[in-house]
């Protein structure tokens, strides 16, 4: 097993900078650049030529590449050219509270979606699973801006519990409460988006697993429907939830650009789609950069997870 | 039975939420109530030597001070300053007398020498300031003493004053800024000290800025013109309209600067229902515009340009699609402004009139239903900043407009640093809209004068290649004329041709739209690039 997960490790690195040369490559290739937000009637092209040369716009690109190249294996993520400050404090400060939403959404969808998709397999065709699946897909199928206003709509403006945007209204001091009323709606719009295909997930896992033999065996020696449920088949059937839970991991870190601008929340979302509109290279590349190596992450993850929660899984 | 449990459990855990929500709307304390002011997107210094923003201004208007100020009745009065500036017969030298006493948040007293600083640093070569322009303009910057200076400039032009009112001139602390300046190699940058943590004159002091999320103030007592009224002042970024305005209507913003022109009806509704609001609703100094690239053929002459013009129902435009939150523009300049012409040609929609000039001007309709000219077709590109609804509204109607007068119209959008750093400059464009802000004086040499078109003499804004030997003695006579009647006369005419020869399409001036609480003293808009946080130091709550 550590043979392996040094193996994978080694093999990140030459992924890494594929993905970097592409990721460099598509975002050089969309016209214009940072300098052409700086237009206004007053520039003057010469200042226009010489920003250009402060930033090293006016090197051909793969020498661009390898100056960024060398300075990331620095551990530098370069400067901002937008706003001229490290890439990695932007990152930095607003990477917390993309934590906080996206793990807190997460926990909650999950924590939805597990008994949900249980209980819809083991009561199969009931009014329980028809509601829930219906439910899932209603949830699915809600864009987030809409349905992000329509809680607004409803828990803020008409009946008034719950703050609309922000994520505080206390800027003194840090109050907990607070805090927790504005994450309440964000989070479950993005919880409410991914709960469907978990629970689907896990229904069709748990399906699959109740038709099999062995729960057969231990239904016939008699035992309770719930111990054969909970503490037979359960385990099995979470396995795809594991894989899922890897997969799912740079979502953590990705930021949410439409439940983050409707709910003022100052998250990495944010940031990257600012970073492409002013054509901040080295602010995108930080963000690309470190989705890439929590996608290497997360799937590494689930194929360990996988190999520790299944014993027939080995890795040579 | 299991079913049961957890929807005791989802209960249990519905009501801790309830439990959350419940206390949360009590635990209001009884500290000064904070003013918070509602932006839509966040800021990148407060340096206002590198801003380029509007929000920026808001705030610096709060921590920062000018040597004048333009308030609400467009004119000028002096802030920094005793009196305003004193002007030398022949036009050319400014006397300023700074007030005494004024000092910066840390203590130490503003002097002639801070003003000077910001002028060197403005022109330090290699340190990339938006704008230099204001100060290229000066010939000589002599110190006189502690508060008195001299500024004289290269030539007469009248319309230097006005900056002096607006950010990009706001004064900084040399003592502070000097030792960043030096060791940046003599520039600035946006990720400098001073972006981040400013210190200025103004009557509130910078506590913190918190990315993409607010930037805090507080009172600075010692304010030269008296310790301010709020004591708390927080700009809260909110990247979306929708949102803005839910967080208006919950309370959770005080002030909505700059709403949507589609959401005014709301908002006057909100009014309507006893909500303790005020709506503003006033004209501003943008305009948005359809330029035509004169260097096409096509639109050389200008009987297409005028068609075009006439087959455009722009009053219809503005009630269908602005909801009326604007004013049919004829000129570039307002009708708020002094130098405003109303007597110039006016294009009321009349497709009839559109299909007669462009007979006259030869373009016969061939088989397709396209005009053509000497084997050239009336066929061209419209291209905007893509995500724009109402310029790609206008898009539509004008498309649909034009094509039934016998044009064929191919929209091109592209996004927006595509759009201007490349379309534009570089001058790839048939018909390019966007808008432009302008000051409140008239002057409007960088876009129609000769000299100005960028592909011919590498300066300028002069995008559309107009050229006219009139308009070029106007602009030039514009920047000298001192009587404020000649003044007029020149701008009359210079709006007379312009509406005639119509190189731009002028669509409409914008009107802004602010909505604050009624308990909100002293809240005064100003149409100006002042912005309406310019009196920042008159604002307190109602009793």
């Amino acid at each position: 097993m550590f043979v392996y997960t040094f193996r994978r490790t080694l093999l990140a690195i030459p992924l890494l900078i594929m993905i970097s040369i592409i990721s460099f490559t598509i975002i050089n290739m969309a016209p214009g650049d940072v300098t052409s937000m700086f237009i206004n009637p007053d520039s003057d092209p010469a200042d226009i030529a010489a920003l250009r040369a402060h930033f090293g716009l006016d090197k051909p690109l793969l020498v661009r590449y390898f100056i960024w190249l060398g300075r990331v294996l620095t551990g530098d993520l370069g400067t901002s050219m937008w706003v001229g400050r490290p890439v990695l404090d932007m990152i930095m400060e607003r990477l917390p509270n993309t934590l906080i939403l996206a793990g807190v959404s997460m926990l909650l969808s999950f924590a939805v979606a597990i008994p949900f998709g249980i209980i819809s397999a083991t009561k199969r065709y009931s009014i329980f699973d028809y509601t829930s699946t219906t439910f899932a897909f209603v949830g699915l199928s809600l864009p987030n801006f809409w349905f992000g206003l329509m809680l607004i709509l409803l828990f803020s403006l008409k009946l008034g519990w719950l703050p609309s945007g922000g994520m505080r209204a206390n800027f003194d001091e840090f109050e907990l409460i607070d805090r927790l009323r504005h994450l309440i709606l964000p989070a479950i719009v993005l919880a409410t988006g991914t709960m469907a295909s978990k629970t689907r997930y896990m229904r069709s896992s748990m399906l699959e697993v109740i038709r099999q033999d062995y729960i057969r065996t231990a239904r016939s020696k008699g035992l309770s429907e719930r111990v054969v449920i909970y503490k037979h088949a359960l385990k099995n059937a979470l396995l795809p939830i594991i894989t899922l839970f890897g997969l799912l991991l740079p979502s953590l870190v990705s930021g949410a650009v439409i439940t983050e601008s409707i709910f003022s929340w100052p998250g990495i979302g944010r940031l990257v789609v600012e970073a492409i509109w002013t054509r901040d290279y080295p602010v995108i590349m930080g963000v690309n950069m470190m989705g890439a190596i929590m996608v290497i992450i997360g799937s590494l993850i689930a194929d360990i997870g996988y190999a520790l929660a299944d014993p027939r899984i080995k890795y040579n | 039975m299991k079913t049961v449990k957890r929807l005791m459990v989802l209960l249990v855990l519905s009501l801790l939420v309830v439990a959350v929500t419940a206390c949360g709307g009590q635990a209001q304390k009884e500290a000064p109530k904070p003013l918070v002011w509602g932006m839509l997107s966040d800021i990148e210094t407060l340096n206002p030597i590198l801003s380029e923003s509007s929000n920026e201004t808001d705030i610096m208007n709060g921590i920062f001070s000018t040597l004048i100020k333009v308030n609400d009745k467009l004119e000028f009065v002096p802030d920094l300053l005793e009196e305003l500036p004193t002007l030398s017969p022949d036009g050319l030298t400014y006397t300023f007398k700074l007030r005494k006493g004024v000092t910066f948040h840390d203590g130490v007293e503003l002097t002639s020498e801070d003003v000077k600083f910001l002028m060197d640093m403005k022109l330090a070569e290699g340190n990339a300031v938006p704008s230099r322009d204001h100060f290229s303009k000066v010939d000589k910057f002599e110190i006189i003493d502690k508060y008195n200076f001299k500024i004289t400039l290269k030539e007469l032009d009248v319309t230097w004053l006005e900056a002096w009112a607006y950010s990009e001139n706001m004064i900084p602390p040399k003592h502070i800024l000097e030792k960043e300046f030096k060791e940046n190699g003599n520039s600035l940058t946006k990720g400098g000290n001073f972006s981040r943590k400013p210190i200025g004159t103004g009557p509130y002091q910078f506590v913190e800025w918190k990315p993409n999320e607010y930037i805090m103030l507080k009172k600075y007592d010692k304010y030269f013109k008296g310790a301010p009224k709020l004591d708390t002042i927080v700009f809260k970024v909110i990247p979306d309209t929708n949102a803005l305005l839910a967080q208006f209507k919950n309370g959770e913003i005080d002030v909505y600067d700059k709403a949507q022109p589609n959401q005014y009806k709301e908002l006057v509704a909100m009014k309507d229902k006893g909500a303790a609001i005020e709506v503003f609703k006033y004209p501003a100094f943008i305009y948005l515009h359809a330029d035509f690239n004169l260097r096409n053929p096509i639109f050389q002459d200008k009987r297409v340009r005028q068609a075009l013009n006439y087959a455009f129902p722009k009053q219809q435009f503005i009630e269908t699609v602005l909801d009326g939150i604007g004013t049919p523009a004829d000129s570039n300049i307002p009708p708020i402004s002094w130098a405003y012409n109303p007597n110039v040609r006016k294009y009321d929609y009349n497709p009839d009139k559109a299909k007669q000039l462009l007979d006259e001007a030869g373009w016969v309709v061939g088989p397709d239903g396209v005009r053509t000219k000497d084997g050239m077709k009336l066929a061209f590109k419209l291209s905007t900043n893509s995500g724009n609804k109402i310029r790609e509204k206008f898009q539509e109607i004008a498309k649909q407009e034009w094509e039934a007068i016998g044009a064929k119209v191919e929209i091109q959008n592209y996004e927006a640093a595509t759009l201007f750093g490349d379309i534009l400059e570089n001058i790839k464009f048939d018909i390019i809209i966007f808008a432009w802000v302008s000051g409140f004086d008239p002057d409007s040499k960088t876009l129609w004068h000769s000299k100005q078109i960028p592909d011919e003499t590498g300066d300028g804004q002069n995008y559309v290649g107009y050229k006219n030997p009139r308009v070029d003695e106007l602009l030039e006579a514009g920047l000298k004329e001192t009587d404020i009647e000649k003044r007029k006369k020149i701008y009359w005419e210079l709006q007379e041709i312009l509406a005639e020869e119509v190189p731009y399409m002028f669509i409409y001036y914008y009107n802004n739209i602010t909505a604050v609480p009624t308990s909100l003293v002293n809240f005064k808009v100003n149409p100006t690039q002042a912005n309406n946080t310019w009196n920042i130091w008159e604002w307190e709550w109602k009793k």
